[in-house]
């Protein structure tokens, strides 16, 4: 399966990423010869704001303190699968589900040609609204839709989101708003920490009011995503679109993994020559 | 302070006694109840104020030491400031407005203390039955899905009474505190419970009423409810499964999210503790009846949720066999996969998933579990379909009730109940 997967990974590679520039490699590197690729969403930002225009050679990636030759970057021309996944419980009803609804509709108006989106609503209740789609339109309807009631499985929808995102090769970023904690969830919160690390899928968490489960900035810090904390779902459409920007301004960094094991965790470290920049990346993968 | 509301009339009793006025007003009112309906007794004990439901709690612990302890009980809490009024055994004919004869012997002579103490005596036995008809009357109003408007005042009777937290998807909301009630009731059936021909119905009245608190979700009264339940008669198993079952969902999220970091943490207890203590209720009830394979099921989860799979496994296995309710069954297989899951079995987990899910085809539970182990094997199209294959809308999974499953029936156990007292008092 994984191999399968890696598959189509290259076939949109070679179709529509937009190659920047390759370290030690050819412009089309050539995949097929290796048993994997490890793909990585690398921000990098200086005093706050993403920084552009970087080559792979600015890059140092290291896999299990191993370092690795960058086979592949590309910038924010590639498309993107965006997965809302959003919290329609009880708590969110009246102005806070009018302003949730805004949001993902203003994320929706900021996506590109090639570009594609999910919807996942959930209380206890987990509902695939909408497969990934470039019908908009879709998703728009499936947003006025949602109406609040119930608890919250922030947990079960996560590993929803996962699902969906990883369902594509392409570069996927699932955004979850929740306005509380997790009060109904069947999944052991680890089950779907591991899933994660098993994905490339980055998750960004939005939280109105302060973010009262770990759960959610584990999540997030594990895929290379953040969780933000907002005061009131007012600042849900501005922080929404603004976490869509950012992953635009992201590199997206591929790899072949060497001189490391086959199998198990691998704690991957990113860095970059220039000074004072931070990058942000995920953790790590299993496999 | 509210007013109550008009409450019917009652007769006034017979013979005044000096200093227990509101417990003799309470006998009176709860010796015209018909045990099962929705009558004046009903609404004049839901009329009654707060502070006076309360008087007669205390009274009742006061007719308690003297039939079980003292010669002669002093009431030490005066309800009028500087005096204090004593009860003797002299007294109770006057308070439960019974024959003077009924406290005589064969040779017509009065019966001594130590007779009238007897469980099996007349006057002993007489009492017992007024306050089981009036526990029932407290039951009755409590179960009744109109007792909130019946006792509307609690609602407005100053904050102490609004001390029930109702939990919304991790929100509280303060609600009418009808735990006064459930003490009252509780203190006329340990004066009861002694009785050896009511001991059965205060049994079932227990297994009843903790199974309808449980049902109700409602743990605040539930919790105190059952721990007198399991001090009163603590070779009942239901009532150790019971308590289990509470302390198991006072840990779970909705709840432990309320009271995070909060005083109220302190007060229901960590979930780590409440884990703990469901651990001890439902080996206790274990030790009780090997039968009951739904003390297997929840004990099971108990250990799953302490960290303990290997421990849970062999225990949800049997009470996966020997459960016979589809939804308690659903359960087992459940958390059996979640168990093997945890234990990095992912064959044995796969087919505990689809045990549950082919018993609940559409319960997303189990096929979010598959989705699970689906996306660890990389199978990434087939967690899709787990996924695609969750209904939008209405949906039932056994998981969103499992905490009240064990008291999914309780009106038949009420029904008998009222029933078996109903033949009891005749």
């Amino acid at each position: 399966m994984r191999n399968a997967f890696t598959l189509s990974f290259i076939a949109i590679v070679g179709t529509t990423f937009c190659v920047v520039s390759a370290q030690d490699a050819p412009q089309r590197p050539m995949y097929s010869s290796r048993g994997e690729v490890v793909r990585l969403d690398v921000l990098v930002a200086e005093r706050g704001r993403p920084v552009q225009g970087l080559k792979a050679s600015d890059f140092t990636v290291l896999d299990n303190d191993v370092p690795q030759t960058i086979e592949f970057m590309s910038g924010e021309d590639a498309p993107l699968n965006v997965i809302l996944n959003f919290d329609v419980s009880g708590s969110v009803a009246g102005q806070r589900l009018q302003d949730l609804r805004a949001a993902g509709k203003a994320v929706l108006d900021n996506l590109r040609p090639g570009d594609r989106a999910a919807l996942v609503s959930f209380t206890h209740v987990v509902s695939l609204r909408s497969a990934l789609t470039s019908d908009l339109s879709l998703l728009r309807g499936a947003l006025d839709q949602s109406q609040p009631e119930g608890p919250t499985s922030l947990v079960d929808a996560s590993l929803a989101g996962l699902v969906v995102a990883a369902s594509d090769a392409g570069r996927s970023l699932v955004l979850t708003f929740t306005d509380g904690v997790d009060t109904s969830s069947s999944l052991p919160p680890a089950s779907v920490l591991d899933v994660a690390r098993r994905t490339e899928v980055v998750v960004f968490g939005v939280s109105a009011g302060r973010l009262r489960t770990p759960f959610l900035k584990t999540l997030a810090d594990t895929t290379g995503g953040d969780a933000v904390e907002i005061q009131s779902t007012s600042e849900l459409r501005a922080t929404l679109v603004r976490l869509l920007s950012e992953y635009r301004q992201r590199y997206l960094i591929a790899y072949s993994p060497t001189g490391v094991a086959a199998s198990g965790y691998h704690a991957v470290k990113v860095s970059v020559s220039r000074k004072g920049a931070t990058v942000k990346t995920r953790q790590g993968y299993e496999r | 302070m509210a007013q109550a509301t008009q409450s019917p009339p009652v007769a006034a009793p017979s013979r005044p006694l000096s200093g227990f006025p509101q417990l003799q007003g309470w006998i009176q009112i709860s010796k015209t109840h018909t045990v099962g309906e929705i009558d004046d007794a009903v609404r004049a004990l839901a009329s009654m104020p707060y502070e006076r439901i309360q008087a007669v709690n205390r009274d009742l612990l006061t007719v308690r030491m003297l039939l079980e302890q003292d010669e002669q009980a002093i009431d030490a809490t005066p309800r009028t400031a500087g005096t204090g009024h004593t009860l003797a055994m002299k007294d109770l004919a006057a308070l439960f407005d019974l024959p003077d004869d009924l406290f005589r012997g064969s040779d017509g002579r009065a019966m001594d203390a130590r007779e009238i103490r007897r469980p099996d005596s007349a006057p002993r036995r007489a009492i017992a039955k007024i306050l089981v008809r009036a526990a029932m009357l407290h039951t009755d109003l409590l179960t009744s899905p109109a007792r909130k408007d019946l006792a509307k005042h609690l609602e407005s009777d100053g904050a102490a009474m609004l001390s029930t937290i109702r939990v919304d998807d991790a929100q509280g909301r303060a609600s009418a505190d009808f735990g006064v009630y459930w003490n009252c009731a509780r203190s006329a059936m340990d004066v009861a419970e002694p009785t050896p021909d009511l001991q059965a119905v205060v049994r079932e009245w227990y297994v009843a009423t903790s199974a309808y608190l449980l049902n109700q979700r409602d743990h605040s009264a539930a919790k105190p409810h059952l721990q007198h339940a399991r001090d009163t008669i603590p070779g009942e198993a239901r009532l150790a499964l019971y308590l289990g079952a509470v302390n198991e969902n006072l840990a779970a999220p909705p709840i432990q999210a309320l009271f995070e970091g909060g005083n109220g943490a302190r007060m229901i207890g960590t979930r780590l503790a409440l884990l703990h203590q469901a651990d001890y209720q439902f080996r206790s009830a274990l030790l009780l009846d090997p039968s009951l394979n739904d003390v297997r099921l929840r004990l099971g989860r108990t250990l799953l949720l302490l960290g303990r799979p290997d421990e849970a496994l062999p225990i949800l296995a049997a009470a996966e066999a020997g459960l016979r309710r589809t939804e308690s069954k659903y359960a087992a297989a459940l958390f059996s996969g979640l168990a093997q899951n945890e234990l990095g079995n992912r064959v044995e987990a796969r087919a505990a998933f689809a045990r549950a899910s082919a018993l609940f085809p559409d319960a997303q539970s189990a096929r979010l579990a598959l989705a699970q182990l689906a996306m660890m094997s990389s199978n990434h199209a087939e967690a899709l379909a787990s996924i695609q294959a969750i209904k939008y809308g209405p949906a039932s999974d056994p998981f969103w009730t499992y905490d009240i499953d064990l008291a999914w029936n309780v009106a038949g156990p009420l029904a008998l109940l009222r029933a078996n007292v109903t033949e009891r008092l005749r």
